[in-house]
């Protein structure tokens, strides 16, 4: 159609006639797609937030425990390291970095008071790159070897058992036989972190003392894998698990259920959201091309006098519908990697420290850009504010041309 | 006056089509409002509810610095005395002793380290759920009963069943380690993942010989009749508390639990920010319509400034009639609002992934909204403040025009 690109001229034109109406109109349109775009950006911040902070805690992308561990975490279930052949059959299969793990729940007690906790030993060489724990020690020292006899304990932990870097503290737990035993640790370094369940949870020790100590030999509880990248995980994890059948094998999502249950009612609440903000744009967007076309009706008469045909009216106002919100969308989405830059830095809600650590995320809310959110809410609003405004395209087609030059067709 | 409200009305149904679209637009942000309002606030209150009802109740009297640092030796002596007292308060439904300490909970296969807790089988049902929601065996019924009671999680944990012996070593009162074996006579199941995981419970009489504590106690805890009147009632206990022992301090559940509490002011923040961008949009809609509104009727405004009428009567006339309009849509978003609630309160309202982040706050898979009087009249006002601060400028335009300039149409 050649006519088209003259519409489009009158479209233009006749949408910068009435200035501050556009204006309204766009206001109201880049308002409702920069809330949008910044609550997309914040809620997908919050939740892959949350799981990076797991991820990177202990969690790692991918985990193999001996079935049934996860139920019951005990020494009794642990597996043997892995061979040579599926080591390597595991890095053909994507696995950038191992770290073997044993850990156990365990009882702490210093002279003073005792505290649930978790023991985990590692080789403080796997761990760099994998946890958060080969940087995280802020007092004394890392353990430097797997098998070095000292604990390094959290900050929170050092608090609650009343005792200080230096001192001994008894752990008591259950060895690979199910017998209870109990052996005394110096603490030697103290490690912080973004929770304090975190920092009040763990007790880390290397692998080879904790072996040794529980008669595991060369056992242990867990292997947690990072792989080229997070979003593979649960492919990747499915593809691992058919080449060691005789573990359990899962993804991050699996072991996290909370946060991949928040993802998932935040992505359900996005878009039941934009539908909400995109309806109320619509009817905005709707009603001043209502006003445009009443006062338009003796301009429509002429035109259709002239010769433009009801079909080329309705193109026409839906084309004026087109621009505004493609402008207003351009502009939302303006403001909205205005906001974004602005956030950032980072969205400071340290002012909700005990909900941070009652729902388990980070003080501190990165806002994330979600490509997908993004799509969806433009071209949901497009699609939805232009047919939308065939409703007023419909009424300019049905005027009688005979009546509007006489202003007659009014509503 | 009544001329001018009929004018008003009138006026707004020169154009039908403007006005029924306005008012489906205010219509459209009450009906979200209200229907997000009364899930929020049905929800928070659940939460509140199932979390004080499991076991944290609505205060505690402790001792001072106890909430922080759970020190066996930071005891209240003499605490029947207190809870007696306390019992007399007209708005306390159930007031409770408890005991608590750390240990080693072991049988003959697994070891875990959990809360030991005293209660008094008399009086912990008036406080907390725990007593009723025991699925095998039963809850303590005396002070003399010689066993345990815990969560169901851990009983699987402990791979142990009802009637199994159970070990407790923990450190007394002294400082020294003592050991406690004693038959399962109860397993619970709160729905709270971490007091079903970490909690067991003995009578109080036996805590205190065990741990070697006699006529002491960790906490009071208590319900009121009503949360809504938390802060005199609060004020009531704590007199009683302050004359009995400088050394108490009265924690109602937002101390208890300040996770909670934030959790649902981040929740509600939050909330608001959504609010007030659709609010902010419809706003929009409102200002365009009665923009357009005035300016259009530029000359006949300058007519009637001409026959004598002052520009106040034009300013009040734009505003009665943006007051009707949005009642109007007020009216109706209502109406909608109400329909959807109650169409939710019969369902349930519940999303993808819900179940496992409502457990959080230990609230069961589905929330079913009500109609009330807050999560009414809080939309309702929002949009009205909002729409009367959209129509300042509409109405400022009429209050500046002058009869000549508006004869003219508007150019000066």
């Amino acid at each position: 159609m050649k006519s088209i690109g003259v519409l489009l001229v009158l479209a233009v034109r006749s949408l910068s006639r009435n200035k501050i109406r556009t204006l309204i109109t766009l206001a109201a349109i880049s308002l409702g797609v920069m809330s949008a775009v910044l609550l997309s950006a914040f809620a997908k911040g919050l939740s892959y937030g949350m799981a990076e902070n797991a991820i990177k805690t202990l969690t790692g992308h991918i985990q193999i425990h001996a079935h049934g561990y996860l139920d019951d975490p005990s020494a009794e279930l642990s597996f043997s390291e892995l061979n040579q052949k599926d080591l390597s059959a595991l890095k053909s299969g994507g696995v950038e970095k191992i770290a073997f793990r044993i850990r156990i729940p365990a009882v702490a007690t210093s002279e003073r008071e005792s505290a649930g906790v978790t023991i985990v030993g590692i080789d403080p060489q796997q761990e760099s790159g994998m946890s958060f724990i080969s940087d995280a020690v802020r007092q004394g020292e890392m353990i430097r070897n797997p098998a070095e006899p000292g604990v390094v304990v959290g900050k929170d932990l050092l608090r609650v058992l009343k005792t200080e870097i230096g001192r001994r503290i008894v752990i008591i737990t259950q060895d690979a036989t199910n017998k209870i035993v109990d052996r005394g640790f110096r603490i030697v370094g103290v490690f912080e972190s973004e929770l304090k369940s975190t920092e009040k949870g763990f007790i880390f020790m290397g692998i080879a003392t904790a072996q040794e100590w529980l008669g595991l030999k060369d056992k242990v509880s867990e292997a947690v894998i990072r792989i080229e990248s997070v979003k593979d995980s649960r492919p990747a994890a499915k593809k691992l698990g058919e080449i060691l059948p005789q573990l359990d094998v899962r993804p991050w999502q699996d072991i996290e259920p909370l946060i991949t249950s928040l993802t998932q009612v935040h992505d359900g609440f996005l878009v039941i959201w934009f539908l909400i903000v995109i309806v109320a744009i619509s009817f905005g967007v709707i009603n001043a091309q209502l006003m445009s076309i009443f006062e338009r009706t003796r301009e429509f008469g002429v035109l259709m006098a002239l010769g433009l045909k009801p079909k080329q009216l309705i193109v026409l106002v839906g084309m004026e519908a087109a621009v505004i919100l493609i402008v207003g969308t351009v502009l939302g989405d303006m403001l909205g990697a205005l906001g974004y830059a602005y956030l950032n830095r980072g969205l400071d809600l340290s002012g909700f420290a005990s909900a941070s650590e009652h729902l388990g995320f980070a003080r501190i809310v990165y806002p994330h850009f979600s490509l997908f959110d993004w799509t969806l809410c433009n071209v949901l609003l497009l699609v939805i504010g232009i047919l939308g405004s065939l409703y007023p395209a419909y009424l300019a087609s049905r005027l009688n041309p005979v009546e509007a030059i006489s202003g007659r067709g009014k509503e | 006056m009544i001329v001018t409200l009929s004018m008003a009305w009138r006026n707004l149904w020169r154009h039908p089509r403007r006005t029924a679209l306005t008012a489906a637009a205010i219509a459209l942000a009450v009906m979200v409002l209200t229907f997000f309002f009364s899930v929020q606030v049905k929800s928070y209150d659940m939460a509140i509810n199932a979390s004080t009802g499991i076991f944290h109740g609505h205060f505690q009297i402790q001792r001072e610095g106890y909430l922080d640092d759970p020190e066996m030796r930071k005891i209240i002596p003499s605490v029947n005395q207190l809870r007696n007292e306390l019992k007399k308060l007209p708005q306390i439904l159930g007031a409770s002793v408890r005991a608590m300490g750390f240990g080693l909970v072991s049988s003959a296969d697994r070891s875990y380290g959990a809360q030991i807790v005293g209660v008094e089988p008399e009086f912990e049902g008036s406080v907390s759920n725990i007593p009723g929601v025991v699925i095998a065996g039963s809850y303590f019924s005396s002070n003399e009963d010689v066993g345990i009671v815990l969560g169901e999680v851990l009983a699987r944990n402990l791979r142990v069943k009802l009637g199994d012996e159970l070990t407790l070593m923990a450190q007394g009162y002294d400082g020294g380690s003592v050991a406690l074996a004693l038959p399962i006579l109860g397993i619970f199941q709160s729905g709270s993942a971490d007091i079903d995981r970490g909690l067991v419970q003995i009578p109080l009489g036996l805590f205190q010989e065990f741990f070697g504590m006699p006529e002491a106690g960790h906490a009071v805890v208590l319900r009121v009749l009503d949360r809504s009147k938390l802060e005199e009632v609060g004020a009531a206990i704590n007199k009683i508390v302050e004359s009995n022992n400088r050394q108490l301090v009265t924690l109602d559940w937002m101390k208890l639990m300040p996770g909670l509490n934030e959790s649902i002011e981040l929740d509600m923040s939050a909330g608001w920010f959504f609010y007030i961008a659709l609010v902010g949009i419809v706003s929009f809609t409102i200002l365009n319509t009665f923009l357009m509104a005035v300016l259009e009727r530029t000359k006949e405004f300058g007519i009637i400034l001409a026959v004598g009428a002052r520009s106040g009567l034009l300013t009040r006339l734009v505003l009665i009639e943006g007051f009707f309009l949005t009642i109007l849509g007020l009216i109706f978003g209502a109406l909608l609002g109400a329909l959807v609630v109650g169409y939710f309160g019969e369902i349930g309202f519940t999303a993808p992934g819900a179940e496992e982040v409502l457990k959080k706050w230990n609230l069961p898979g589905r929330i079913y909204p009500e109609v009330s009087v807050a999560s009414f009249s809080s939309p309702m006002i929002t949009v009205l403040i909002a729409s009367f601060i959209a129509l300042a400028y509409p109405a400022y335009r009429v209050l500046k025009l002058d009869a000549l300039t508006g004869l003219r149409g508007g150019q000066r």
